[in-house]
């Protein structure tokens, strides 16, 4: 977000003009608290110039917020339509929403992505952290502390590393230890939390070492 | 229509990758030449060479000064330095080398990231079902033919956005590419020059640009290189690579891991007992059963463990036969469901890791899953019917298994 004055904000991506959406990151909850958190914060009679889109006035915030809530309610909805493959109910019933094709190629993109998350066994997680499923952000906060501690005290001693220049994308430290790596949009591998290996995840630690066909990631103890 | 070929007489001094004892069982083969001749060499397909071991295979898939990934598929028709262009190749990235290669490669990688996999997951465990509820009341059905060859086959079929009924076209093209290499070169030049598949492409091609679909041939028809749209002989080159190798080997890999389950109740008992066991079994079937052998063309002279290469020889690289080196895997000839040390090479070593791992895992592990559901007891209803695809991706191409 960038404040040119006052009443002119350059929005970016916070929400959209006229289009459909982007939200195969998964993301969708912290972007409605943006939303929200946005929506008290700026004046009555800004003007937003946002991303996708001609410039418009706050009540743009409150459309997004609206259609963001409608794709959700619309794949619970159509849970079983998606899953066999078909996305037309949920692309209909935001057409209804927001009558435009722009961009609904994006809004497709993301069906199948949400659609999975809510029905994976991470279904509820506000974030994947190296110690689980945190509900809300002050978990994430709490989580963080945690592992913070564990390192100060000396109690978690191990830490992996991915070499970037070796890692070719196999994915198997992801597949294998979800908890410790995750990947980018191009499928290289990266450890999560400073590599940080929390109490207990030291077998998982060393299977997905064992199993680099690339020999990319060590690990310190 | 296939040339019959002179039977091998020496493994180490004529091997021939087509041949019938290859394709029945390769693994006695590669096992007595890591013992005598751990680089071997034939005069056969105008000169090629075979390393076996994990260490040699692994060497020449990092060195791609000396090797040229240009032709990837050992034939009797071997491309000259100028009949493919260069650096770019047939079929972009597989046939690219460096630095073109980073540049294609990059494309698609999104595609194909693990994220972007995971949400045809849905997609793929209903067509699982779908295939094996056309399956209920019979006793015998045939894993490969009614089962694992709809699976990549329909799901890459829906990531390009073709129709669903183009499946037996798709199908065709993929044996005169990979299977029929024992052919003459006349015959397969004849088969080459129709164009069929081009004409094919050009049309899926033209239809796309008419009418831009949410699908990866729109997306790749859109993407860019450099600030300039991709050459239509790239867009084709790399659409015909994700459905040749998207189909033929994932189909090898589900079928070579339900043959095996038919002849080894003790791993189906396990599954059923510790489903958990999936991730681990599925990466052993994957050692075990590589489908993919690849090939290079040595691209500078050069001396590998005392065999002189020269620039334009063939050479296979035998990802199968490295995964099965009891030098680099303890037991390996031995297929252990529960393996905890795995760096297997069935998805290649270096920059041309097979890009479609995440899907092919994927499919793979729902494929083994619904399977077992549906059906946790079965068997082969006659070994000897069991019948190998020769050539480069190997895989059973009929399993008639009985249910009790």
């Amino acid at each position: 977000m960038w404040w040119l004055d006052p009443g002119t904000v350059l929005a970016g991506d916070l929400a959209y003009n006229g289009t459909h959406a982007y939200l195969a990151d998964g993301r969708w909850q912290e972007w409605r608290a943006s939303l929200e958190s946005f929506e008290a914060r700026l004046d009555a009679d800004v003007t937003l110039h946002v991303g996708h889109g001609a410039p418009g006035t706050k009540a743009l915030l409150a459309d997004q917020r609206h259609y963001i809530h409608a794709f959700v309610a619309a794949l619970d909805a159509n849970a079983d339509a998606v899953t066999a493959g078909d996305h037309r109910p949920v692309l209909a019933a935001l057409r209804e929403v927001l009558p435009a094709d722009d961009l609904l190629f994006l809004l497709d993109l993301s069906i199948d992505a949400v659609h999975s998350a809510r029905h994976s066994s991470w279904h509820g997680c506000y974030l994947r952290t190296p110690s689980g499923c945190a509900s809300s952000q002050d978990d994430v906060y709490s989580r963080r502390l945690r592992d913070l501690a564990c390192v100060r005290t000396r109690r978690c001693r191990v830490r992996v590393h991915v070499d970037p220049e070796k890692c070719q994308g196999h994915n198997r430290c992801y597949a294998l230890a979800p908890e410790l790596f995750d990947v980018d949009d191009l499928g290289n591998a990266f450890e999560l939390n400073d590599g940080i290996v929390p109490e207990g995840l030291e077998d998982k630690a060393r299977s997905a070492v064992a199993n680099c066909p690339e020999y990319a990631i060590s690990m310190s103890e | 229509m296939t040339t019959q070929r002179a039977p091998v007489s020496d493994w180490a001094t004529d091997f021939d990758h087509t041949d019938p004892q290859w394709v029945a069982d390769p693994y006695p083969i590669w096992d007595g030449l890591r013992a005598r001749c751990p680089v071997a060499h034939s005069e056969r397909y105008g000169g090629t060479w075979l390393p076996v071991r994990h260490e040699d295979v692994a060497a020449v898939a990092y060195d791609t000064e000396h090797f040229t990934s240009r032709s990837v598929v050992v034939s009797e028709v071997r491309p000259g330095p100028d009949d493919l262009p260069a650096p770019i190749g047939l079929a972009p990235p597989i046939t690219s080398d460096p630095p073109f290669h980073a540049l294609a490669r990059r494309l698609l990688l999104p595609a194909f990231s693990p994220k972007r996999i995971e949400a045809l997951e849905p997609f793929t465990r209903a067509l699982c079902v779908e295939l094996l509820d056309a399956t209920a009341g019979k006793q015998q059905i045939d894993a490969a033919v009614d089962y694992a060859q709809h699976i990549p086959l329909r799901v890459i079929v829906r990531m390009l956005g073709f129709p669903q009924e183009d499946a037996d076209v798709f199908r065709r093209f993929i044996r005169m590419v990979l299977e029929d290499v024992d052919q003459s070169a006349e015959e397969r030049q004849a088969v080459v020059d129709e164009g069929e598949l081009d004409v094919y492409m050009d049309a899926r091609i033209a239809e796309h640009l008419a009418d831009p679909q949410d699908d990866l041939t729109t997306f790749l028809l859109n993407a860019e290189l450099d600030g300039n749209k991709l050459d239509p002989d790239h867009v084709r080159g790399t659409m015909v690579l994700l459905m040749i190798a998207g189909i033929d080997t994932t189909w090898s890999a589900i079928g070579a891991s339900l043959w095996h389950l038919a002849l080894n109740p003790a791993d189906r008992q396990r599954l059923l007992a510790e489903p958990g066991l999936m991730t681990t079994a599925v990466e052993e079937f994957l050692r075990a059963y590589a489908p993919v052998t690849m090939a290079r063309l040595v691209a500078k002279d050069f001396d590998l463990q005392g065999c002189p290469m020269k620039e334009g020889d063939w050479l296979l690289l035998p990802f199968p036969a490295a995964n099965r080196d009891p030098e680099f895997f303890p037991d390996a000839d031995k297929v252990l469901i529960d393996r905890a040390e795995n760096r297997h090479a069935a998805f290649g070593l270096g920059i041309h890791r097979c890009i479609g791992s995440n899907l092919a895992r994927m499919e793979l592990r729902v494929a083994l899953e619904e399977w077992m559901k549906r059906y946790p007891d079965f068997e082969l209803a006659d070994p000897a019917k069991v019948t190998w695809s020769a050539g480069q991706v190997r895989g059973p191409r009929t399993i008639p298994v009985r249910i009790p």
